[in-house]
């Protein structure tokens, strides 16, 4: 099994426990190796942990070049302070924290975003959906729009499959706030599906 | 509990990699940096001479304050022996004015009455 894999089935609570241990000892012994120097363990940890954070990088900021260049800062930074490490889900946890508070910095930095309001949307009822490549998108582009600590938070639960108590303790906020960022989001994302779902003639002839 | 809408929101959101060379060129930037990871040991002592860097211009702050202290110290007490050396001559040109005062007004009381 490949450290990537490893990596993924750390996170992943239906991996066998068999496979898990082996991926933890594989990620630790990269680890150890990375942190006595080894420059080819560095380079293992990288592709197991590169996808998580160019992922949650490319969520965040949307432009591929700046996602790259977020993810190359993280890794650099990870590797000055490997010694701080003391376990594969301690580089996982620092990793995600990084990138995501990283992530917030710039885009407080950049106020170009396009936040929608959540408190303007209210609860709408579930869609019937299937699997949809343009829901996905939409999707994807809807999460854009959110405001970065919502943002953030959405993308520690749904792509990272984080529970809210390790939401809370990656972004350093409370329980509360999580759980109402992700409620509050939600609506907002279904809400944007919704529309996406409403006939054409029911959103009214364009004026041009 | 997750229902279609999540499922489907988790399927937006799986993981993409980035471009085949990321990892080179990260390892790329760490060479263009001092690549070399810092151990704990190192970073306990740069931790260490940060916390030394903060008490050093309290340090110097204290022993200039202590100097001035010291240089003013000093000030008073010399001028302390000048005011004390300055006091000793003046009770001793009164002293030497008394006596001359003393010895006038005998020569006068003396020619005033030359039979006493």
């Amino acid at each position: 099994m490949s450290l990537s894999a490893a990596a993924r089935s750390m996170s992943d609570p239906s991996a066998a426990a068999g496979q898990e241990t082996s991926a933890a000892a594989a990620l630790e012994g990269a680890l150890g190796r990375a942190q006595r120097g080894e420059r080819a363990a560095f380079r293992e940890l990288i592709r197991a942990y590169q996808d998580t954070v160019y992922s949650l990088a490319l969520r965040m900021l949307k432009v591929p070049e700046d996602a790259e260049e977020l993810a190359q800062d993280v890794f650099v930074s990870v590797h000055r302070h490997l010694g701080k490490i003391v376990s594969p889900a301690h580089l996982l946890f620092w990793l995600r924290r990084t990138v995501c508070h990283r992530a917030i910095d710039r885009l407080r930095r950049r106020p170009s975003h396009i936040a929608l309001s959540l408190d303007a949307i209210a609860e709408v009822p579930l869609p019937d959906m299937g699997h949809d490549p343009l829901l996905e998108r939409r999707l994807r582009d809807l999460v854009l729009r959110l405001p970065p600590m919502a943002r953030a938070v959405v993308l520690l639960k749904y792509q990272e499959d984080l529970d809210p108590g390790e939401i809370a303790n990656t972004l350093g906020m409370p329980l509360n706030t999580v759980k109402s960022h992700l409620k509050r989001s939600l609506a907002s994302l279904r809400a944007g599906c919704d529309e996406l779902r409403q006939p054409i003639s029911a959103t009214g002839p364009s004026h041009d | 509990m997750t229902d279609e809408f999540e499922q489907a929101l988790h399927r937006a959101l799986r993981k993409q990699d980035p471009a085949v060379d990321f990892s080179a060129r990260v390892e790329a930037r760490l060479d263009q940096s001092d690549g070399s990871p810092l151990p704990a040991a190192h970073l306990d002592s740069l931790r260490r001479r940060v916390l030394r860097s903060r008490w050093l211009p309290a340090a110097l702050a204290a022993c200039v304050i202590a100097g001035v202290g010291l240089v003013q110290v000093r000030q008073h007490v010399l001028d302390a022996a000048r005011a004390n050396q300055a006091r000793h001559q003046l009770l001793q040109a009164l002293s030497i004015a008394s006596d001359n005062i003393n010895a006038v007004r005998a020569a006068v009381a003396r020619e005033e009455n030359p039979n006493s």
